[in-house]
């Protein structure tokens, strides 16, 4: 198959002009308006991490992506995170500029030829994760990060979720770009982190983040004992080509093996390789096959055992989370998402949170903070706050009284997929009125702006009899009805406006729409004529 | 001999051309004649909006009174709402079709249909039904949910000073307003002249800077040449918005004129009111944008 083989030189670019899209789309989902919430709908629910934090292990994207890296690798990695590729497009526009890596040469460094020369795939470092395998530090450090997030997750500890989660990460990133384009005030820091990995990703090699992804590393603990994936045939000549263009440094030519468990597929190998030997395909040497597994020394099995389990605390730990949220809601207090939800940048005790965010509880303990939600608001009241995590602030405009998008869009659960008209009846805060900054009370005027607006009539206009004046109506408020939307808050022309809202603790419903009013009104003209 | 040959020609010519026109000019002289015979206001109760309308506009002199070939015309409809047309909030898109209908077969170059909704504008336009009976009747839709579409021009009204009002509502020919009738809880009703707060981007200044005023004051800027009220599901209480069906009243009634404070006065007393009881109703009449008694009127009413 001379055809066949000849495609391999073009494998790496075909690859990326198709996987590029991935990114692209979320990037367009994220800056165009709620037309695009399809398209977030289905890019943000694929998504591996996002998908455990919210959902555990029964979730069948996690189920789909395990089974997956088990058989072909990391193939999540390679074609649908959004991070990943996105890191490798700015490595490929850093080689572009001619930046070269330090100690990106043939003869490697010192460390590195000591890694290649170890026995075992777990062992053999590349210089990407420096602490790893060094032969002297007895556990795979870079582990830590996901028995952390593990951690974190069983004793609601978000923060560390929410600031290793590789969607959560891009995310916020793009959600920066989107505050500038719409002109909002951009929370600039929860956004750093993504710049920070881009442009390391662009003097490194690229997938700079991938040797430190909680979700990356559990992959790969499956990805290691795959039967295919990318192996250095028959022929080869260790020329070293293959390996200085591994975006992830797994490859050691000189010994011809790769190590499948940090591997993301990016088939740059394949590209780079002139004999076309390194290929995807069954691997001849998996380590289960030859027996080098029984070679192993005690400590090189003691940290892949526990390397091992650090990845399984990663992946248990979202379903044991969510086991306990199911049977013991108010079990334990959530000690990270106070963090993320306090009210007091807005002056109040809890922030608002969006409809279906069920409870300061448990949207803390789930929310990645991968603001999907605030791009698929189509009034954009959902905004990043100033901790990283989306709340709702009414200074444009009000929460749509038939919208469910943001628990349509959100890829964890955080915000559940109200019914309409459970939405209708889904507290999210309370609204107060102020009658004495009410422009009826300070002008003597008519208004009703909030009374038109108001979806479940909790604001309606009663005759101003105080007045004296015929026919002028002033609001009343009845906090029973009211769902928090800020629809009052958002049209009240007076200033200061006289109306206030605070977020509450768990949302509840109201009894739904007020009963209607029969008295003040005209005595209708007899039906069978016009009165004029 | 030949030059004379050529001028007797000429003006042969030129009186033949006079005489095909002849009848068209007579025609519109004789409309100018009888437009006063046309009753100021028509109101047609017991049939659908479609049927009302067409039957009402024929009584009136047809749309071609209003409407001149190659004009660009506006329909102000009411689809502010995201709710379905049961729910009264909105106009009818039926009648809204008829008009663009009646508008194109006039010869209107285009018909454009704008509101500046005031629930999410996409759910407004799509749930209203008014947007796609109008496109598919032949009607442009004015986008009108950012700032750039309107232009700040002086109102020099008694409150209102100075407002954003739509492009398209600036560039138009012919105006029509096309409301639905129903309860206002901030301006006691809303119909032909509040519907037209719609046209304007900062209603938030109406709201602070006196309604009722604001609303007569709009006139200031740009009065409808036509007013056509769709009566025929109507929130008689917890207007504007309305949501239960025990707010809504059938009143199958369709109202046209040309006097906009003659037509909300009517409509107002549909709903009870006494003439004069709604304030910008009579701030309109006082500011002499039409007639609030309607005893002076000549009114044809119908019942199909």
């Amino acid at each position: 198959m001379p055809k066949l083989a000849q495609m391999g030189k073009h494998a790496h670019t075909l690859r990326v002009f198709i996987v590029a899209s991935v990114p692209a789309a979320f990037i367009y989902a994220y800056m165009s308006g709620a037309e695009s919430n399809g398209i977030l709908t289905a890019l943000a629910g694929a998504q591996f991490s996002a998908a455990l934090v919210g959902h555990g292990l029964p979730a069948g994207v996690v189920i789909c992506v395990i089974l997956s890296s088990l058989i072909f690798g990391r193939v999540f990695c390679s074609a649908l995170c959004p991070l990943g590729i996105f890191q490798e497009l700015a490595g490929l526009a850093g080689r572009a500029c001619g930046v070269r890596e330090s100690g990106q040469n043939p003869a490697g460094s010192a460390r590195t030829r000591r890694g290649a020369s170890s026995p075992d795939p777990f062992e053999g470092s590349k210089g990407l994760v420096p602490l790893r395998g060094t032969g002297w530090i007895p556990v795979d450090l870079v582990y830590v990060i996901p028995l952390l997030v593990g951690l974190g997750i069983i004793f609601d500890i978000s923060p560390l979720t929410t600031f290793l989660d590789p969607i959560a990460i891009f995310g916020r990133g793009i959600a920066l770009l989107r505050a500038v384009k719409y002109e909002e005030t951009p929370v600039i820091w929860i956004a750093l982190p993504f710049f920070a990995i881009l442009i390391a990703a662009f003097f490194t090699r690229g997938r700079f983040f991938c040797g430190f992804c909680p979700a990356g590393l559990t992959l790969g603990l499956f990805s290691s004992v795959a039967p295919f994936g990318i192996s250095l045939s028959d022929g080869c000549v260790s020329c070293g080509l293959c390996e200085k263009k591994c975006t992830t440094r797994c490859v050691d030519s000189k010994n011809k093996r790769v190590d499948a468990s940090r591997c993301v597929l990016c088939v740059s190998c394949v590209a780079a390789c002139p004999g076309r030997f390194a290929r995807y395909g069954m691997r001849a040497g998996a380590p289960s096959e030859n027996g080098e597994a029984s070679r192993r020394s005690f400590m090189t099995n003691a940290m892949r055992m526990s390397a091992w389990i650090c990845g399984l605390v990663y992946l248990s730990g979202a379903g044991i989370a969510k086991t306990i949220a199911r049977f013991a809601p108010n079990a334990r207090k959530n000690t990270g998402g106070d963090m993320f939800l306090s009210g007091e940048e807005y002056g109040m005790d809890y922030v608002i949170l969006p409809p279906g965010a069920v409870s300061a509880e448990n949207f803390g303990r789930r929310c990645v903070g991968c603001l999907a939600c605030v791009a698929a608001c189509p009034v954009r009241v959902i905004k990043p706050n100033r901790t990283s995590h989306p709340s709702l602030v009414y200074t444009d405009d009000f929460c749509q009284f038939n919208c469910v998008e943001c628990g349509i869009v959100c890829p964890t659960g955080a915000i559940r997929h109200l019914g309409v008209d459970e939405k209708h009846r889904t507290r999210i805060g309370i609204s107060s009125l102020d009658f004495m900054k009410c422009v009826v009370k300070t002008k003597g005027e008519s208004c009703g702006a909030c009374a038109e607006v108001c979806p479940t009539r909790a604001v309606r206009m009663v005759p101003y009899t105080e007045s004296g004046a015929a026919g002028l109506t002033k609001p009343e408020f009845d906090e029973e009805y009211c769902v928090g939307c800020g629809a009052c808050f958002a049209v009240c022309p007076a200033v200061p406006n006289a109306f206030a809202l605070r977020g509450v603790s768990a949302q509840t419903l109201t009894p739904g729409i007020r009963p209607t009013d029969d008295e003040g009104y005209p005595a209708l003209p007899p039906a069978d004529d016009f009165p004029f | 001999m030949e030059r004379r040959e050529f001028l007797k020609k000429s003006a042969a010519l030129g009186v033949g051309a006079g005489l095909l026109f002849l009848p068209k000019s007579l025609r519109g002289l004789s409309r100018l004649a009888d437009a006063a015979s046309y009753p100021d206001l028509v109101a047609v109760r017991g049939g659908t909006p479609e049927t009302m309308f067409d039957r009402g506009i024929k009584s009136i002199g047809g749309m071609d009174r209003f409407v001149k070939r190659g004009q660009k015309v506006l329909l102000k409809p009411n689809m502010s709402w995201d709710s379905t047309p049961d729910g009264a909030a909105n106009t009818s898109p039926g009648l809204v079709a008829a008009v663009v209908k009646h508008c194109l077969d006039a010869g209107a170059a285009k018909v454009v249909v704008m509101d500046h909704s005031i629930e999410f504008w996409k759910n407004s336009l799509q749930n209203s039904g008014v947007h796609a009976a109008a496109t598919s009747a032949g009607a442009i839709y004015a986008p009108a949910e950012s700032e750039g579409y309107y232009q700040n021009v002086a109102v020099n009204g008694l409150r209102l000073k100075e407002a954003m009002i739509h492009e398209a509502v600036l560039e138009c020919d012919v105006l029509i307003s096309i409301p639905v009738l129903k309860h206002h809880g901030g301006a006691g009703v809303s119909i032909a002249a509040k519907n037209l707060m719609g046209c304007v981007w900062n209603r938030r200044t109406y709201h602070s800077d006196g309604l009722q005023s604001c609303v007569a004051d709009f006139l200031m800027a740009r009065k409808p040449d036509l007013s056509i009220v769709d009566a025929d599901k109507v929130i008689t209480k917890n207007g504007p918005r309305g949501g239960s069906p025990s707010d809504i009243v059938e009143m199958n009634s369709l109202l046209i004129s040309r006097d906009i404070v003659a037509i909300d006065t009517a409509a107002s007393m549909m709903l009870g009111h006494k003439p004069g009881e709604i304030e910008h109703i009579r701030l309109a009449a006082e500011a002499g944008f039409g007639r609030m008694d309607l005893s002076k009127l000549n009114i044809e009413r119908i019942k199909i």
